[in-house]
């Protein structure tokens, strides 16, 4: 399964999981939503711990404006397209795994197809019309979706597994507008980083997820808190799931 | 009347300094306008001008239910319960 510069390469997490947990992440098929604040440290750290293929999708070009925390993306690649320039990084990051690049932004139209083939879902997007689209198709082809969400020193994570946990939608009712939000870097990398993690924990077993839990983060305090979400029964997305 | 805690997040928590705090209510309409009372500058992040509708992005979660799935703004409290606001966060 592992070549000899795989197994130096992932043997601290070896250490953690065994092959067969890396074994795991060799096979699954990972969707990084969006390639922004977020879906920078995500895609960094699925690609080191060395998930067997990553799909990045997103429609955006690098702008100068992303450079305080999309640490993908360098000075030079201003203007390029954002899944260019990031699976050249990613790439030399790690040269062992599969990076399927996709420009578009995702919709009802194009969201089966998008979605074919993954074993997890990742929401890295910016606004929550898209997150509702990337719910829909999680609660309809029963795969997890990772959801995390960051403004100035704030952030949120839950993980949702479709029948298990409430879905975003039972969550979020409204949908905010999409706005020119404050974000520190740090910010974004923190909670991408739990998102990832989520991600190497859903996919290994090993550890707890946050599955009916929302996990909320104060940068200026620097505080954690954790709050126990239900899922409505009556939901229009995933309520039959949850029926007696 | 219930003894209720209330958690408060992102924008909300900073503009009033508190993270969490405790009030003597019987449904949630009492306990925002305790709160806003107590502490005037939130009105406007909780309810729209017009005074009783909340804020359309407003989140609002007693013990972690969305009390848009519960009677809104007319949900009732029980001893014990804790509520959540969640003003949206919603960049990536």
């Amino acid at each position: 399964m592992f070549n000899s510069t795989e197994l130096e390469r992932y043997n601290r997490q070896i250490m953690l999981f065994g092959e067969e947990g890396q074994s795991k992440l060799k096979q699954a098929t990972v969707l990084v939503a969006g390639l922004g604040g977020l879906g920078s440290p995500i895609a960094i750290y699925l690609a080191a711990a060395g998930i067997g293929k990553l799909k990045i999708v997103d429609f955006d070009n690098v702008d100068i404006t992303n450079l305080n925390r999309q640490v993908l993306h360098y000075e030079k690649d201003i203007t390029r397209m954002k899944v260019v320039s990031g699976q050249e990084k990613l790439q030399q990051l790690n040269p062992n795994i599969e990076i399927e690049r996709v420009v578009t932004r995702i919709d009802e139209n194009n969201i089966k197809s998008i979605t074919e083939g993954i074993d997890v879902i990742v929401d890295a997007m910016d606004n929550y019309d898209t997150r509702f689209v990337l719910n829909s198709a999680t609660v309809s082809k029963r795969i997890p979706l990772i959801h995390g969400a960051v403004s100035g020193l704030d952030g949120q994570v839950t993980t949702i597994i479709p029948g298990k946990s409430p879905c975003l939608k039972c969550l979020f009712t409204s949908t905010p507008p999409k706005e020119v939000f404050p974000i520190l870097g740090t910010t974004a990398g923190i909670i991408g980083t739990i998102q990832a993690n989520e991600v190497i924990k859903y996919i290994t077993g090993k550890g707890e997820l946050l599955v009916g839990q929302l996990l909320l983060w104060d940068g200026s305090s620097n505080g954690f808190e954790k709050i126990s979400i239900m899922p409505n029964t009556n939901c229009d997305v995933c309520g039959h799931l949850h029926e007696e | 009347m219930a003894h209720i805690k209330l958690k408060l997040f992102a924008n909300i928590r900073e503009l009033v300094g508190q993270s969490k705090l405790e009030y003597e209510a019987k449904n949630l309409i009492e306990l925002l306008h305790k709160f806003i009372d107590e502490y005037p500058d939130a009105n406007s992040i909780v309810f729209e001008d017009s005074g009783n509708d909340l804020q359309g992005y407003i989140n609002i979660f007693i013990n972690g239910t969305n009390i848009m799935h519960l009677d809104g703004i007319n949900s009732s409290l029980s001893d014990g319960d804790e509520v959540a606001i969640l003003p949206p966060v919603s960049g990536g």
